[in-house]
């Protein structure tokens, strides 16, 4: 049969008339149908199921809170929470020796992990004037965590208020760590997530640099130990202020109750403060290299409370009138500020 | 053909044959692909939903290299490279915005780094973060702040306009290595650091800032601070306190500073002038001039009675106390004379305090 030939219909097709009931049946389904959409369409904005939004308000993207996590390594037994290490021919030898005790840089990070490595780079400063952190020390850390620990990923990140471009390009953090092997994350407006942190005070949900976080699994602050204007010295806990978004400018008006809100914020697998270019005044942007102590101490440690605190006292040399902020990050559960028994000194 | 029939219902409106499928068995294979397909679907779909944040962050950055690489130079006509001038300006005499400063800022081949960055009040905290409130509690009202490079070699000048010589001086005197010396240029006051130079011009603080100690730094210091003692001059170098410690007692720059509040430790004591004085520069001389003879009389009344707790007075009365420390053994006088309030702390006797106050007293204007 060609295709001419071929019929159109089966030839055993009777048309099917339509009963009244059929008939009274589908045209309630798209009365039903076509009212429905009709009604959802032309609904006012508080009436049920109503998709109208004069204001805008509901077509926000609605931001869930985001919600750090514990990046801490459970220590050994017998070994101290704060290592001291002096002299040294360099950095590199300086942190070796600080770490060890500790159990080295492979007790706190494993072989495939992606670290997150946080430097002090508030200001567009050159290093010798203290206000940011050290390049070297950084450079090595970077080495380190890639060849002896042999991780993934190293990043580096911190948010200035300042164009991070510039800050980390003249505090030379940027060529250091990037010809270790880093990967430098400079913060834009798409780079942050609203943050929920239990049991803080302040910044309870408030934006933070989130992508340098992302799948994350270890986190070491690396900080520089100087004078500040306003909360009497910036160490440890206090640069993760560095990772906060948002007007933070405002939180100068309470610096002590947000540095311990930090401590809850950020819970490190390590921190290091570098004691080799310590500003004792005109903190924290510092201007003066007669404002700079030359040093030759490293500190590493698990509680970043006895970490500030024993800085306070040996490197800015302040003696025991400790920062408000340590007894509020105690009060908080971050550590404890006595730190005595609890410091091993070491000594190239 | 007799088994399709009997699926037929005569009396429905749209007849489904088109859509029938023919045949009435469909195999185990083929259940077993579909099965297979839709399995895999559900599969993709939930790795999909698993790994939503599961990202690399850094796929979010697009460098500058893999931008060129992927974009497309479509040059249909180059235009020749031509300085920026304002409109309405004369041609030719277009420059760089320097703000305040004359072209001698980028004299001996520097370039200016980006622009010149202006701050205001409410903006300050974008630079300076955390150092702010030391220079708004002085009276802030500008920052410049240029950028310089020469083959490599960063400075920075920084110029914070405070508004009033006192607030310049309080912020200087705060910050200022007490172990340098301050040197005199013009209306500039300076000491040199490794890497520049920081010091006041009348109402205006500065810091030169170099990013190594070298010779082409110092030179460009030299340079800069010609270019600061250009600036034009404010009315506000000229404060009577001022000159009563720099010019009546001859006291050296350096030894004089300024308070803004708190001074002596005081809530309610502020505006004050210091001047050290005496052997080894023990004695601290203090000044401050108020609205009206009475604000002075409250303020001597309300200082003598707050310094009671810990001093001994030795004379008082209505417009003069002179006291002793009960153990540190040293002595604290106030006066008021007028709309004056002048004493001084920390004389190491009795004799010295006296002689101190009457010299102070002669060169109150």
């Amino acid at each position: 049969m060609s295709k001419k030939d071929k019929p159109v219909q089966r030839p055993d097709y009777v048309k099917a008339p339509l009963s009244r009931r059929q008939f009274g049946t589908r045209i309630a389904a798209v009365l039903g149908i076509g009212g429905g959409a009709a009604y959802l369409a032309g609904a006012p904005a508080g009436w049920p199921l109503s998709m109208k939004d004069p204001t805008g308000l509901r077509s926000m993207p609605v931001h869930t809170p985001v919600q750090l996590g514990d990046y801490r390594v459970a220590k050994a037994a017998g070994v101290p929470d704060v290592v001291v290490a002096r002299g040294g021919v360099d950095a590199e030898t300086r942190l070796r020796m600080a770490l060890e005790p500790l159990g080295g840089i492979t007790h706190f990070v494993q072989p495939g992990e992606i670290v997150l490595v946080k430097p002090n780079v508030a200001f567009d400063r050159s290093p010798n004037l203290g206000a940011t952190s050290q390049p070297e020390l950084l450079s090595v850390l970077v080495r380190m965590l890639l060849v002896d620990a042999r991780v993934q990923e190293v990043r580096i990140a911190d948010n200035p208020i300042e164009s991070p471009a510039d800050c980390f390009a003249k505090s030379g953090i940027r060529r250091a760590v990037e010809q270790a092997g880093g990967r430098v994350y400079l913060p834009d407006s798409n780079a942050f997530k609203v943050l929920h942190t239990p049991g803080a005070k302040l910044i309870e949900q408030w934006p933070i640099f989130h992508r340098p976080l992302t799948n994350v699994d270890k986190v070491i602050g690396v900080a520089p130990v100087k004078d500040h204007n306003l909360c009497h010295a910036s160490m440890g806990m206090k640069n993760w202020y560095g990772l906060l978004g948002g007007r933070r400018n405002q939180f100068h008006q309470d610096i002590h109750e947000i540095v311990s809100d930090l401590s809850l914020m950020m819970r490190p697998t390590l921190t290091i403060l570098d004691g080799s270019q310590i500003l004792m005044k005109n903190g924290p942007t510092g201007g003066d290299p007669s404002d700079v102590k030359p040093g030759d101490a490293i500190v590493c440690g698990v509680d970043p409370v006895a970490l500030d605190a024993w800085a306070f006292e040996h490197l800015l040399e302040r003696g025991q009138y400790y920062p408000r902020y340590l007894a509020l990050a105690e009060q908080k559960g971050s550590g404890e500020v006595a730190w005595t028994g609890r410091v091993r000194e070491v000594r190239a | 053909m007799a088994s399709v029939s009997r699926k037929y219902h005569p009396d429905r409106v749209l007849n489904p044959i088109r859509r029938r499928i023919f045949r009435t068995h469909i195999t185990r294979t083929e259940n077993f692909v579909a099965a297979g397909l839709v399995l895999v679907i559900v599969l993709a779909g939930a790795w999909v939903l698993a790994q939503r944040d599961n990202y690399d962050p850094g796929e979010r950055d697009i460098s500058i290299e893999a931008l060129r690489e992927g974009s497309i130079a479509q040059l249909p006509y180059e235009a020749p490279l031509v300085r920026w001038r304002e409109p309405g300006s004369v041609a030719g005499a277009a420059g760089p915005d320097l703000g305040p400063f004359s072209s001698s800022l980028l004299a001996g081949g520097w370039q200016l780094e980006g622009r010149i960055e202006s701050y205001d009040a409410s903006n300050l905290y974008e630079k300076i973060n955390g150092q702010a409130e030391q220079y708004l509690k002085f009276g802030f009202e500008q920052l410049h702040w240029a950028n310089l490079e020469q083959n490599g070699v960063l400075m920075t000048l920084e110029l914070y306009d405070q508004s009033e010589f006192r607030n310049a001086l309080g912020v200087f005197a705060s910050q200022r290595d007490a172990t340098q010396s301050v040197a005199n240029r013009g209306p500039l006051y300076f000491y040199r650091t490794s890497v520049g130079a920081i010091g006041l011009a009348g109402a205006r603080f500065f810091k030169i800032t170099g990013s190594e100690s070298s010779e082409v730094v110092s030179g460009k210091t030299d340079q800069l601070l010609d270019v600061l003692g250009e600036l034009p001059r404010d009315a506000a170098g000229s404060d009577a306190p001022f000159n009563v410690l720099a010019d009546g007692l001859g006291l050296p720059f350096e030894d004089i500073s300024y308070e803004k509040e708190n001074a002596l430790q005081y809530d309610f004591f502020g505006d004050v002038w210091f001047g050290m004085t005496g052997e080894h520069r023990a004695t601290r001389v203090f000044i401050h001039r108020a609205e009206t003879p009475d604000e002075v009389s409250n303020l001597f009344d309300q200082l003598v009675a707050e310094q009671e707790y810990e001093y001994t007075p030795v004379e008082k009365s209505e417009a003069r106390a002179l006291m002793k420390h009960e153990f540190l053994d040293t002595f604290f006088a106030v006066a008021r004379r007028d709309d004056w309030l002048y004493g001084l702390d920390g004389a190491p006797d009795q004799a010295t305090a006296v002689r101190t106050m009457t010299r102070l007293e002669k060169e109150l204007p």
